[in-house]
């Protein structure tokens, strides 16, 4: 019944929002319905949806620990259909690249904010800047507001300094003079340093409004919204992953930690990576590869290596929702009422409910 | 296909449209197609009856203030990682039912598994952020067998304080018109008025001291927030009159701030929560002392003023507000793991574990507060019940409050374990009354549903949604009957069936019905260019807000 209206040209204001959410593949809605969309490999021959969903009901059959990873490219609604599918099928959802380490769960404090709150401060603080690309979206975005910068090395040291320095004397440089101050850390800070940060920011908030912002990394620019998604559907903070063999949700390790261990006979990547974020797995795999989600924007080899494939041409705009990395939850589209839904949750709710066990 | 439920034979308690006398009477309740009718339409057969001959009907519970779905709830979850793997909830297959973990802060399909099966219906989230508002939608979206609203953070607003300090009285309300009808929000929450504003600009403010203290240098005042909050629910004839949250929460003596907002209002209607942790005073040497004679005297004289207690429970606990100074302050204090997060100037969250234990002098004194307060106030209408779920406590925990109100040997059991100087000197000994199954079906659904301003809660009137509770008729063991339902029933479909939770509904949103404001939408729109998303991002979409229940005032 999903038939696609004419989608509209999305507006620059929509454009300007998503680039800080990452790039999925856009791609005009047209009127077809998702399944007169979808094409489907086995073996990298092309096949009927029926056919493949055979293979994968087959797959998941003989598997005694399927994992659904990747994740990060796909929307809200396709995160909840995710979610519903690994609970249905007592699998594991394991983003990748992982959400957090381990470690920073155990973070003491925390002390962050949203970019409109980073964009009002007077002194923003670059914590290794020189480790990342210039063009970066959300480091750009700041850099445009802001009013004067100062830059620090990432390191424990750094930080360690600068909380003897305030420990002394709040006032001294560069934070004291300040009013509003923003930490901004870079991609995949280490969490022995983030946390230092925070504490600092923690203690010095009795003198001067002071958060530290992360700035996310650019493979998992959704990264907060899958967190998010899955901590509110299961309890549980996805870090590195959750496994509902027992029938509940739980954290569990890594993919890739798992796949060494031989403790996953099927991968089911959900939500193709991006080019940039395309990685293969280290080792060779010790089950089947299935791969679920948007036409790659890469060449599409990656499929045809694969036992099954299932894709579906990108789609923009669609009534669906992604998070930046603050937590602001953004609409794919200028009028939702109006776009086409997110083809990619309808074709995860109908994997669920046709592989579902019973 | 028409669905009718009858409900044979059980004494019902429907204090909202039966005096006391008529409490207890036993009579039959019927239901077509999700709401409450007088009588059996001629020729319908019911679809299903159930038998409460040895059951209690009431209707279905509401709680008044309750944090279960938003950005902060979330971060709650994500810190309660030991919490949530030793409290797992396996999915049910036969009936349908997500898996989920946690009890202080549970996933969302939980929260409402476990709401039902406590027979609660209805809820308020008591605290979103403007940018906050869309992860709330989609986290009661995910939220079943609760009909919910929330209250929108508007009272430490940066743009809010700076048009009130130009003494545009009338473009504050019209901004904050917009973003409530924007956001969908049922009502407007005030968390230490001004106090989180100035601590936010100027963080040597901790708190303000009294109501006319200024806001970060400017003319404003609490005081004139208070009033201006008033003046926006007056004027959009909101349902739910400003939903306040005094300024010195938790500290010694408190209870004059929390008077002296009483008397800020001049005589307008307002909703005093969590008020358990305002009603403090003190003694020459500094300490804490129960404020609650002097406080329920003035509740009980002035009759526009309603509260909900914050009844603290004795266990661990999850502190999350929207008063960040009060949190940074209780970080200091504790050093437990702790989080502050400050939302595109418009408000703030911290949150942090906390655990109440008897041995503590001044928990102690907090649950003996709680008690005061429900028990002092002759009106149960204007004193609810709630835990500021999970500030004080879950939810989880209402039966044991209900039971140690309806028999005073539970209370002085739990008494006789609190610190000695609190056994000492606690006014619960003098407080012999005990709560009439009528008081507690005031106290949890009736009374809720008429300060929410929610006309088809809370009652099982004729025209009134069909959410209703069937407990086992034993008030003896009132902590066994409010534990565990025999029915309960949501829009006329039966979730809780014989003790058991065996079916889950879509919930409902319930949003105030608010005109559009086209000079708040302008005033909005132009203060939003500075924002960091487009203000076609903030918000509802038009299509969305027509999917929610519209409340009218
Ligand atoms: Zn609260």
């Amino acid at each position: 019944m999903n038939t696609f209206v004419n989608a509209t040209h999305p507006s620059d204001a929509l454009m300007r929002d998503l680039s800080l959410v990452g790039d999925y593949v856009p791609c005009r809605a047209t009127g077809a319905t998702w399944r007169e969309r979808v094409s489907a490999r086995v073996g990298g021959k092309s096949v009927e949806l029926e056919r493949a969903v055979e293979k994968l009901k087959d797959l998941l059959k003989h598997s005694r620990a399927p994992a659904m990873v990747g994740l990060h490219m796909l929307s809200i609604e396709a995160l909840r259909e995710t979610v519903r599918w690994a609970e249905s099928v007592s699998g594991r959802l394991q983003p990748w690249p992982v959400i957090a380490s381990p470690l920073a769960q155990r973070r003491p404090v925390t002390m962050t904010a949203t970019l409109g709150e980073v964009f009002a401060s007077d002194l923003v603080i670059w914590v290794g800047r020189e480790g990342y690309e210039e063009d970066h979206p959300v480091a750009r975005a700041i850099a445009e507001k802001q009013l004067l910068a100062a830059f620090v090395g990432c390191d424990a040291q750094t930080v360690l300094g600068c909380r003897a320095t305030f420990e002394n004397d709040p006032t001294a440089e560069p934070v004291g003079r300040h009013r509003r101050v923003a930490v901004v850390l870079p991609p995949g800070c280490e969490e022995t340093v983030a946390s230092q940060w925070h504490a600092l920011a923690a203690r010095l908030q009795q003198f001067v409004r002071v958060c530290v912002f992360q700035i996310p990394g650019i493979n998992a620019m959704n990264a907060r919204g899958v967190a998010e998604v899955l901590t509110w559907q299961t309890g549980v903070y996805p870090a590195t992953g959750i496994d509902f063999s027992g029938g509940a949700p739980r954290a569990c390790s890594d993919a890739q930690t798992l796949l060494d261990l031989h403790a996953i006979d099927l991968l089911i990547e959900v939500g193709k990576p991006t080019e940039q974020g395309h990685r293969s797995w280290a080792g060779p795999l010790p089950g089947a590869r299935v791969t679920i989600g948007h036409t790659p924007a890469h060449d599409g080899k990656d499929d045809l290596d694969a036992a099954l494939s299932i894709t579906l041409p990108g789609l923009f705009p669609v009534a669906a929702r992604m998070m930046r990395c603050d937590g602001v939850v953004l609409w794919l589209c200028d009028d939702p009422a109006t776009a086409p839904p997110d083809p990619l949750a309808e074709l995860l709710r109908y994997l669920c409910d046709q592989t579902a066990t019973t | 296909m028409t669905d009718v439920l009858h409900i044979k034979n059980g004494r019902v308690f429907d204090p909202a449209n039966t005096p006391p006398e008529a409490d207890g009477v036993r009579r039959d309740v019927y239901a077509v197609d999700g709401k409450i009718v007088g009588k059996l339409p001629e020729g319908a057969r019911p679809t299903r009856t159930l038998d409460a001959t040895a059951c209690v009907v009431m209707p279905g519970g509401v709680d008044v203030h309750c944090h279960i779905a938003s950005s902060t709830v979330n971060r709650a979850r994500a810190m309660q990682g030991e919490e949530h793997a030793s409290h797992i909830h396996p999915r049910k297959l036969e009936h349908n039912l997500r898996s989920g973990s946690g009890m202080l802060t549970p996933s969302t399909f939980v929260t409402g598994y476990r709401y039902a099966a406590l027979g609660y219906t209805t809820a308020l989230e008591a605290a979103v952020s403007p940018s906050g508002a869309r992860q709330t939608h989609l986290e009661l979206d995910d939220t079943p067998n609760l009909d919910a609203g929330f209250l929108l953070l508007c009272a430490n607003h940066q743009h809010v304080i700076e048009r009130l300090d130009k003494g545009d009285q009338e473009g504050a309300v019209a901004f904050i018109s917009h973003m409530l009808r924007k956001t969908g929000a049922l009502g407007v929450k005030v968390v230490n008025p001004g106090g989180v504003a100035s601590w936010r600009r100027d963080a040597t403010h901790h708190t303000l001291q009294t109501l006319d203290d200024q806001v970060a240098s400017s003319s404003v005042t609490p005081r004139k927030l208070l009033q201006l909050m008033a003046r926006v629910c007056e004027s959009l004839n909101l349902p739910h009159p400003p939903h306040v949250h005094c300024n010195r929460l938790g500290l010694p003596g408190n209870v004059a701030t929390t008077l002296e907002t009483i008397k800020a209002l001049e005589g307008r209607r307002m909703h005093l929560t969590h008020i358990q942790f305002h009603a403090y005073g003190q003694n020459n040497k500094g300490d804490f002392t129960s404020g609650t004679a002097q406080l329920c005297d003035t509740l009980n004289a002035q009759h526009h003023v309603s509260c909900d207690v914050g009844q603290v429970v004795f266990g661990d606990a999850f502190t999350l507000t929207g008063d960040t100074p009060l949190e940074h302050l209780l970080w200091k204090l504790t050093g437990r793991r702790y989080a502050n997060v400050e939302s595109e100037l418009e408000a703030g969250c911290g949150v942090m574990p906390i655990t109440y234990t008897d041995k503590s002098f001044l928990h102690s004194l907090q649950w003996s507060v709680g008690m005061e307060l429900m028990l002092g106030c002759h009106d149960p209408w204007r004193v609810l019940l709630s835990t500021d779920h999970p500030n004080g406590g879950s939810f989880l925990a209402y039966p044991t409050i209900i039971a140690q109100l309806m028999n005073k040997t539970l209370r002085d059991e739990q008494l006789a374990k609190a610190h000695t100087r609190v056994q000492k000197h606690s006014a619960l000994k003098d407080h012999t009354r005990e709560f009439t199954l009528r008081d507690v079906a005031i106290v949890t659904r009736a009374g809720p549903a008429r300060v929410l301003g929610l006309r088809h809660k809370g009652h099982l009137g004729p025209g009134a949604d069909a959410d209703i509770t069937i407990y086992h008729d034993n008030p003896s063991d009132p902590l066994a009957m409010f534990s565990t339902p025999r029915y309960v029933i949501k829009a006329g479909q039966v979730l809780v069936d014989d003790g058991e939770l065996r079916h889950a509904v879509k919930g409902q949103r319930l949003a105030a019905t608010i005109t559009p404001d086209e000079k708040g939408e302008a005033l909005f729109t132009e203060y939003f260019r500075g924002g960091s998303y487009d203000v076609s991002q903030f918000g509802l979409h038009e299509h969305e807000l027509k999917s929610c229940v519209s409340v009218k005032g």
